[in-house]
């Protein structure tokens, strides 16, 4: 500003009007004092207290009685409070009926016996009637009454009529005062007869009425003189000018002519080139004033545009929504965004808000019209930060915004209105919540996945999460292995191991950073909380910011391979065996089928020629040699049973499967020799069964060994008279071996590897009954056994049978 | 079989004394086994032939034929055949393999170890004694061998 002196400031502007507030009361101070100063005159008859002047007209009584209720009344009408304002219309009101009476009795002449009733008056001027004041005082007074009655009503009175009614006394006691100072006084009143007013009245009445005029603040005069505008100025500096230049002028005048200066037809014209010309400076001051305040206002006024234009740029451009909205809450103005963010924009009322829909997104409730963020800024000063409501746009949309408002207040501090805020985060919302989304299904995989994992998070690598399988694999929770060295520390006690295991990854990262590839997994042992350990493989993610582990439990795999290997290892084994085995079955069974057709024949030859030869030859007479034949027959006949059986026998031992059990043998050995004891018919055996040591085997195809060695025994020791028969057995380091020895027919040890052939015998059919299969047999299942066979003796002096069956566990099949 | 010995024109080598005794009747009745010797396994065929053990003391007269069965006790046919090829004086002896087997393996075993002739033995006794009495007449009567000193 640059010219502040013609304007005011804000604090000037506060000074005036708090001075300009102690007016009334100061009004009525002075005029109580001049009506007490009046009625003291009155009562000691002090002349010059009740005219002011001497020589002058004396301030009646009643005029001071009701000049001092006045300046009370206006008293009251400016303190606060309910009383003063009783007293103050008491006091107005008497103020009224005293002024009214003495008006009426002036304008009619009547006499209602009130001038007189406080003190006797003996009047010395013409015109004056003793003790009632005068047409002008009593109008003044009147109008005086009914302005503070009225100041005193509802809503601080009606101003115009207030201030209408205090220019009365203003304009009357104004010109009396004026004609007092001026000298004319005397003069007005014989020249015209002008009713008398005493000076100190004049005065009071004038002080009054400054007083009610500037009673209350909306007051005009007040208003004008508090202005910070044109009207400030001028009430302010060119009234109070112009009144004192033509005051000035007009004494002077007075003064000129009375003091015979200044002849009478002169007079007037002096007055006015002396006003006109104090006119014409005045009018040019102000308007010298009012100019550059002009100048002042117009720049202010293209500051303000600027930044109004300014202000609707940054509006258009904003990408908020925003928007006004009166005192009453009506929607006045919404910018780009807000036509954006709505889909356009309703300029309604408060009643008709309810075309804007949204719901509390905290409640899920419907924003009710009163409920706004602008409607609460202006319903009740609020101001309200990013209420989060769901809207349905005006095209069927839904979005997010975030709904703010501010009051705008007046300089007085009353709501003029308000500015609302809306901010779209529909696509941050959705962000959010597909980031949420995201997290929470990552969440529920790693929950439940079946790896273990192991999350860290920054440059001290803490922990910030381990899943459910980790506890379950490892035994530690989250508090166990608060960081990947803590993790690092339990899981890997051995320091030289777990410092192999940094080194090495370590390795991975650089050769991964190096490569542009993945971590390569990693495999270690893991030691768990109780103590176990676990063989786990590790994959490795870094996102930046978090480094993930997933552990893949290969323990069981690990278990299962060493057993597949194991398994593979005995089945290999077993394969071995079993083709082996199959390789000696198949000998066997070639050795079985050369055998049948080369032996079967043989008895059924002779079943066939002794037939013929007993046909040919005993014919016509059945004698011993006939019979002898037929016998012959018959021997055959039993001998190829005996071969088929035999062939059976041997089959079924290649056949059937072995059923491993603990075997007693002293008690098997010792039942079959029980069982093949009718055998000896009448024999005298001397039989000798060691204690044999029990082994583990197929009971049933052990006794079929005992049975064909000892049966072998006893029937080789047949032509013996001293005959003996011993079985016994020990236990060696990998085997338990077992022997029946007899002292029979025995064999050239030349033929020993003959012995356990199929179908091999040492002895001809004549001399010992047999199939020649026994010790195959025998050989077969011993063999099956995993154990071996083997023969000693001599010719005439007996043989000894051996076989082995090695110790438990040792055995297959 | 003793009384023969001296004069032995056939070796019988047979384990099974039916076989035997069909074979020496078959002959008999032909009137071609006089002088025949018949032993049980094949090791006593060997004894025989080589003069050994209980026949050490017989004449030094070998036989003009030898009927051979394969499977005999303690040494078989095969292996007396072999024996026999593989001696400078017996190996001239024919030697008639006669046997219950048809196996092919058999027979080419035989003949590959210098057997002379190779005759299954039929079940049927009328073919088994046509048999044995045309290897009589063809191998005593028919067929003639080198004079050994």
């Amino acid at each position: 500003m640059s010219h502040p002196e013609y304007s005011m400031t804000a604090a000037e502007q506060e000074r005036l009007y708090g001075l300009l507030e102690r007016i009334p009361q100061a009004a009525a101070v002075v005029a109580v004092s001049i009506g007490i100063l009046v009625l003291t005159g009155w009562i000691f008859g002090v002349n010059l207290l009740k005219s002011g002047l001497p020589g002058l007209a004396a301030m009646k009584v009643n005029t001071a009685v009701a000049i001092i209720l006045s300046g009370l009344a206006l008293f009251g009408a400016v303190t606060a409070g309910r009383g003063p304002r009783v007293f103050s219309r008491l006091c107005a009101g008497a103020v009224l009926l005293l002024a009214g009476l003495t008006l009426a009795e002036d304008l009619s002449g009547a006499d209602f016996g009130i001038d007189q009733w406080l003190i006797r008056e003996t009047s010395t001027f013409a015109g004056d009637i003793p003790g009632r004041a005068p047409l002008n005082a009593a109008l003044s007074l009147t109008a005086i009454g009914a302005a503070l009655l009225l100041l005193n009503g509802k809503k601080g009175g009606r101003a115009w009529a207030v201030n209408g009614l205090a220019t009365v006394p203003l304009a009357i006691a104004g010109a009396k005062l004026l004609a007092y100072s001026f000298g004319f006084e005397a003069f007005l009143r014989q020249e015209l007869d002008f009713t008398p007013m005493a000076l100190p009245a004049a005065a009071a009445l004038v002080v009054l009425a400054l007083g009610i005029v500037n009673a209350r603040p909306g007051y005009p005069l007040r208003r004008l003189l508090t202005s910070r505008g044109t009207a400030g100025v001028i009430a302010r500096y060119l009234l109070p000018a112009a009144v004192a230049v033509i005051l000035l002028t007009g004494w002077l005048m007075v003064q000129g002519y009375q003091a015979g200066l200044l002849r009478a037809g002169l007079q007037p014209a002096a007055l006015i080139v002396v006003n006109a010309i104090g006119a014409a400076i005045l009018i040019l001051w102000a308007a010298g004033r009012l100019f550059d305040m002009d100048l002042q206002r117009d720049r202010l006024e293209q500051t303000l545009r600027e930044n109004e234009e300014q202000l609707n740029a940054v509006l258009k451009l904003v990408p908020v929504g925003l928007w006004m909205l009166d005192a009453k809450g009506n929607v006045i103005f919404g910018n780009e965004a807000a036509h954006r963010i709505w889909a356009g924009v309703r300029f309604v009322g408060v009643e008709q808000l309810g075309e804007y829909k949204g719901w509390r997104r905290d409640t899920g409730r419907r924003v009710s019209a009163h409920e706004w963020a602008g409607v609460r800024a202006v319903e009740k000063g609020e101001t309200v930060v990013e209420d989060e409501i769901e809207i349905e746009c005006f095209d069927g949309t839904h979005k997010i915004i975030l709904d703010s408002a501010v009051p705008l207040r007046r300089s007085d501090g009353s709501i003029r209105g308000a500015v609302t805020v809306n901010q779209d985060i529909t696509r941050r919302t959705q962000a959010e919540t597909a980031l949420r989304d995201s997290e929470k299904k990552l969440r529920a995989m790693t929950d439940s996945s079946p790896l273990a994992i192991f999350r860290s998070t920054g440059i001290e690598q803490k922990a910030d999460y381990v899943n459910p399988t980790f506890t379950r694999l490892f035994g530690y929770t989250l508090e166990d292995v608060p960081t990947l060295a803590a993790w690092a520390q339990r899981a890997y006690p051995d320091e030289a191991y777990r410092n192999r295991l940094v080194e090495e990854w370590q390795n991975r990262v650089t050769r991964a950073i190096e490569m542009h590839t993945a971590i390569e997994p990693m495999e270690s042992i893991v030691t768990c909380k109780d103590g176990t350990t676990k063989n786990m493989l590790w994959g490795f993610i870094s996102t930046g910011v978090q480094d993930w582990s997933f552990g893949t439990d290969l323990t069981e795999r690990k278990r299962a391979e060493e057993e597949l290997r194991h398994y593979h290892e005995h089945l290999e084994a077993l394969v071995r065996e079993r083709t082996s085995e199959l390789e000696q079955s198949n000998r066997d069974l070639e050795e079985f089928v050369y055998s049948l057709s080369h032996d079967l024949r043989v008895p059924l030859r002779a079943v066939d020629g002794y037939s013929s030869l007993l046909r040919s030859r005993c014919e016509d007479r059945l004698d011993d040699e006939g019979r002898r034949l037929l016998k012959v027959v018959r021997i055959n006949t039993g001998r190829m049973e005996r071969h088929i059986d035999a062939i059976l026998a041997y089959s079924r031992m290649g056949l059937k499967a072995l059923s491993l059990t603990e075997v007693d043998m002293d008690g098997l050995a010792r039942r079959v020799l029980d069982e093949l004891k009718p055998n000896l018919a009448g024999r005298s055996v001397r039989m000798d069964i060691r204690p044999l040591p029990p082994c583990r085997g197929d009971v049933e195809m052990l006794r079929e060994v005992w049975a064909n060695l000892l049966s072998n025994a006893i029937k080789f020791t047949a032509r013996r008279a001293d005959a003996m028969i011993e079985a016994g057995g020990r236990t060696e380091s990998t085997e338990t071996v077992y022997y029946v020895r007899d002292n029979g027919a025995g064999f050239d040890m030349q033929y020993a590897g003959k012995l356990f052939g199929v179908f091999q015998r040492l002895h001809g059919v004549e001399e010992f009954e047999g199939a020649g299969i026994g010790l195959a047999i025998v050989k077969r299942i011993i063999t099956r056994h995993g154990g071996r066979v083997w023969a000693e003796g001599r010719v005439g002096q007996g043989a000894t049978f051996f076989f082995s069956l090695p110790m438990k566990g040792e055995a297959h099949d | 079989m003793t009384d023969a010995a001296d004069a032995v024109e056939m070796l019988l080598v047979e384990d099974n004394p039916t076989d035997a005794e069909l074979t020496i009747e078959t002959l008999k009745e032909n009137k071609l086994a006089t002088r025949l010797v018949w032993v049980k396994d094949g090791a006593q065929a060997l004894d025989f032939l080589f003069r050994r053990g209980n026949y050490a003391t017989r004449a030094d007269r070998i036989p003009k034929v030898i009927l051979l069965d394969l499977r005999l006790p303690k040494v078989d046919g095969l292996e007396v055949l072999k024996e026999v090829k593989a001696d400078m004086e017996l190996n001239c002896v024919p030697v008639v393999v006669l046997t219950s087997s048809r196996e092919e393996r058999d027979i080419s075993e035989c003949y590959k170890h210098g057997a002379n002739s190779f005759v299954s033995k039929p079940v049927q006794f009328e073919s088994f004694a046509n048999t044995i009495t045309d290897l009589g007449l063809y191998w005593l009567l028919l067929n003639k061998t080198p004079v050994l000193s």
